[in-house]
């Protein structure tokens, strides 16, 4: 039973229970119960078991609360007040509401003591540094541009501020929604609705970059703050393809320097090799920036070492990165860069890895597209005459040299039907070179793309017996594999 | 592993996960092409035959598709590229344009779940022409001042004869000037490389991609000799350049498989298993698995077993390919325990691969999957409902 308090004023505080409880709601529960002495009673007894005292004391109580003393005459009220003294009823406090749930799902009334009133001080501060926040934005509204850059200590605190308030409410606060120099800001959400097809779980950070982005995409602003939006949504998907061009848009309007934009591409390029996007970002770049150099040698020259070199340590990663050659060709046409260099750089690139087919494609492009050597717009399977004999002699030579590094190599063989198709020549002209991988009399077959090269051949001269031997040859025992396409090959050959 | 095949149910669960669950945080790279995604994961379900998916649900899959389209024509990607109707009022505005491949994937995925009388049929044709360069070639989408962006290779120019085959068919529809076919021919053919494959655009390197898809193409406006065997087959206008030489170029991509051993710690990136740049034993006999490449001298990838065999169904010579040991390396070597395809052996599922290894199967004639069409990559049956929806929707104008 609660000890007694001394003598209290009319009104009567409950008398203070001890203070060990386990939790706030225990503690405010007695509390409660303590202030309602006379309900207790008549709860565990039943009214009818009180003492007429006590009958009387449970009524004054219950008018006490009910409020409906106040609406006595004054003489009444007095009268009232002095025997709610005498009988020491106190004042009914009331009952402890829901005290909801923590972040963590937690009921709140289940906190100890220390837990409550930590809670309540992070509720308190919580406030302040709303107020604060509400306070600094006002003001910031106001400044002009000029003001703003002088005070930016006051900027980094609220920066600050506004993480900590993403801390108490225990939802960390956005990259743009804790910066005040997007404030102005009212992002578009996506609207994917209920059902949708192929739904990501995106980040935080991906959902709010984006919802920055269509607004500002929306009001048209090309400013230095839309280049970090734009790197950071980069970053978190290099695949959007609007990002891309509205940076661009952006790079154009603001006049920055399309060296300095080069150069972060190339930063993001080496992180995003498979990004298609990055190349035709660059391809836009150099676009914009041609007309200005095309009249000044030394700033192509500049422009091609720096982008080849960019190129080549892309191949170092990948040496067959389908984009990266896609670019290189269009560098190449832009530039002008058909000539020894880019030659001599395939051969490097070959000489490392023979095999690399990007290389024996990009090649032939060098060759067979030169403005200088070859018919401009020549289709790759037409017939160039145009073409000087030394340079299909030349890349025969070239291709047969890689033949005898690694005869089974598709490659060069693919490569030396190509040329000789450009030159009018016909296959059976390499017959004997072919010959010396493959003779079908002896069974001795080092390349079966040699053995399919005389087969063609052979056809060709109508040589029927000797073409069906071959066929036969590569589809039991040196190319099985397309076995399918050797018998049909022999059947076309008896139509 | 006894007699490996389609591991059917798995790949239904697989399938029936990325339909109801939230894709994986790493798919975000892929934010901007969720309507293939949704397209991949409704032809697989199809495919698989797998139970119809209920009224309410494919109705919000309609709702959500149709909200990704353009006011001025065509669809976005995903809502992450398409802003409140109000945005687009004012023409000054240069909001975010449609995107081909988007639209193209648009249209199929709607043909799962709805009919085409809510897409602007006439605006999106329209938008269609204003995506051709003078090259023939087509971007991936058009500003408003319309400059065209994107790259100029064949996927676009397949996405583009998609979304035409099922507004406009291919019957005499005046009420809209058609693209210049003739132009877009001229650079289908000039794709075509000193190998015999097709490259993303005149002299770049063969890959089989897009061969697939200039064929594709070229199926769809009728100058491949074996498609539609009903349809007017314009023999006496150009079509492919070569085929033989095509043909001897597809068939190139097979490689023998041979799987590492579980000893072998091999990182090496030149592994000749994937090459055939040696006339060593292993290589001699016919392999028991069989993978395609997308380009002379590289790895084995599943997506291009589909690439390729479609390849050489459209043009009537699918079968110079042995069935048989290009089905095992799809069933042993990529197929994923928890259903769908990896990249490569041993790689875990996505999306792309899963569904292009479905296909594979099915061009091959796999029972437990639908028949394929190899020219839209979705089953006979769906091509069917396609062309009536499309009639329906002319009819109805």
């Amino acid at each position: 039973m609660a000890p007694k308090s001394k003598a209290t004023k009319a009104q009567g505080k409950a008398p203070e229970p001890p203070k060990q409880y386990p939790t706030i709601a225990a503690k405010l529960e007695a509390e409660y119960l303590a202030s309602r002495p006379y309900q207790v009673l008549k709860d565990t007894k039943g009214l009818s078991s009180l003492t007429p005292g006590e009958q009387a004391a449970y009524a004054n109580y219950r008018f006490l609360e009910s409020g409906v003393w106040k609406t006595w005459s004054n003489a009444a009220q007095k009268e009232f007040l002095r025997i709610v003294e005498q009988q020491k009823i106190p004042q009914p406090l009331p009952k402890p509401g829901p005290f909801g749930k923590d972040w963590k799902g937690r009921d709140i009334g289940t906190y100890t003591l220390e837990e409550y009133s930590v809670y309540l001080q992070s509720q308190k501060d919580f406030q302040k540094l709303r107020r604060e926040s509400a306070w600094f934005r006002e003001r910031w509204s106001s400044l002009s541009n000029t003001e703003r850059e002088e005070d930016s200590a006051e900027l980094e605190n609220e920066r600050n501020r506004r993480k900590f308030l993403g801390q108490l409410r225990r939802k960390k606060m956005g990259k743009y929604e804790g910066d005040p120099v997007w404030d102005d800001v009212v992002p578009i959400p996506q609207d994917d609705g209920e059902g949708a097809l192929a739904q990501i779980a995106y980040t935080e950070e991906y959902a709010e970059a984006t919802g920055y982005l269509r607004a500002i995409m929306a009001a048209k602003e090309y400013s230095p703050r839309v280049l970090a939006l734009t790197e950071h949504i980069i970053t978190l998907n290099a695949a959007h393809y609007t990002v891309w061009l509205y940076r661009a848009s952006t790079i154009f309007a603001l006049k920055y320097s399309i060296g300095d934009e080069l150069d972060w591409v190339n930063k993001v390029a080496l992180r995003y090799q498979k990004n298609y996007q990055i190349w035709h970002h660059r391809q836009i770049l150099v676009d914009h920036l041609y007309p200005s150099i095309a009249a000044d040698p030394d700033a192509k020259q500049d422009l091609a070492i720096s982008e080849l070199a960019f190129m080549t340590l892309m191949f170092n990663a990948d040496s067959k990165n389908y984009h990266v050659w896609s670019y290189r060709q269009y560098l190449v046409r832009k530039l002008n860069l058909f000539n020894e260099g880019e030659l001599k750089s395939i051969e490097a690139l070959l000489r490392s890895d023979v095999r690399n087919n990007s290389a024996w494609s990009h090649r032939f492009f060098i060759v067979f597209s030169n403005p200088e050597t070859a018919t401009p717009d020549s289709p790759a399977t037409a017939r160039d005459p145009k073409v000087s004999a030394a340079i299909i002699d030349r890349e025969l030579a070239f291709a047969k040299a890689a033949t005898y590094e690694a005869p089974q190599n598709p490659s060069p063989w693919n490569y030396i039907r190509g040329v000789l198709r450009k030159g009018g020549r016909d296959l059976k002209s390499e017959e004997s070179f072919a010959s010396e991988f493959a003779n079908i009399e002896d069974g001795d077959v080092k390349s079966s793309h040699a053995l399919d090269f005389l087969a063609e051949i052979w056809s060709e001269k109508k040589d029927i017996e000797k073409a069906d031997k071959a066929l036969r040859l590569l589809g039991d025992k040196y190319d099985p594999i397309r076995k399918n396409y050797w018998d049909w090959k022999r059947s076309d050959l008896k139509a | 592993m006894a007699n490996p095949k389609l591991d059917k149910e798995r790949h239904i669960q697989y399938w029936q996960r990325c339909l109801k669950s939230l894709l994986p945080n790493g798919y975000t790279s892929t934010d901007s092409s969720r309507m293939s995604l949704g397209f991949f994961i409704l032809a697989a379900l199809d495919l698989l035959c797998a139970p119809p998916i209920p009224f309410i649900e494919r109705k919000n899959i309609r709702d959500w598709i149709l909200k990704c389209q353009h006011p001025s024509g065509g669809f976005c990607g995903s809502p992450n590229h398409r802003y409140p109707d109000e945005y687009y009022g004012d023409e000054s505005k240069e909001m975010d344009p449609a995107n081909l491949p988007a639209t193209s994937f648009a249209l199929m995925t709607l043909s799962f779940v709805g009919r085409l009388d809510r897409v602007e049929r006439v605006k999106c044709l329209r938008w269609l022409k204003r995506l051709q360069r003078e090259d023939g070639s087509f971007g991936e989408l058009v500003t408003r001042e319309g400059v065209i962006l994107g790259g100029g290779d064949m996927r676009y120019c397949y996405c583009a004869m998609a979304v035409r085959f099922i507004l406009r068919g291919e019957g005499e529809v005046s009420d809209m000037e058609d693209i210049d076919v003739e132009k877009l021919v001229n650079h289908l053919r000039s794709g075509q490389t000193y190998d015999g494959g097709i490259s993303e655009s005149s002299q770049h390197e063969a890959h089989a991609g897009y061969a697939y898809c200039a064929i594709a193409s070229l199926s769809l406006l009728n100058r491949i000799p074996s498609s539609s065997p009903t349809s007017n087959i314009s023999i006496f206008l150009p079509g492919l350049t070569n085929v033989p030489a095509t043909v001897r170029w597809l068939v190139s991509r097979q490689l023998n498989y041979v799987p590492k051993d579980e000893d072998e710690n091999s990182e090496d990136e030149e592994d000749t298993s994937y090459d055939q740049s040696d006339m060593s034993g292993s290589v001699l006999e016919g392999g028991a698995f069989v993978g395609f490449n997308g380009r002379c001298n590289k790895r084995a990838d599943t997506c291009y077993a589909f690439w390729v065999i479609a390849s050489l169904a459209m043009l009537g010579h699918v079968d110079v390919v042995d069935f048989e040991p290009s089905r095992q390396f799809l069933y042993a070597q990529t197929q994923h325990q928890i259903g769908g395809f990896g990249k490569c052996p041993g790689d875990p599922p996505d999306i792309y691969h899963s569904y292009l290894g479905l296909a594979a199967l099915a061009i091959m004639g796999d029972p437990d999957l639908k028949k394929l069409d190899p020219v839209l990559c979705v089953s006979c049956e769906q091509r069917q409902k396609i062309e009536s929806l499309r009639e329906e929707a002319l009819n109805g104008r």
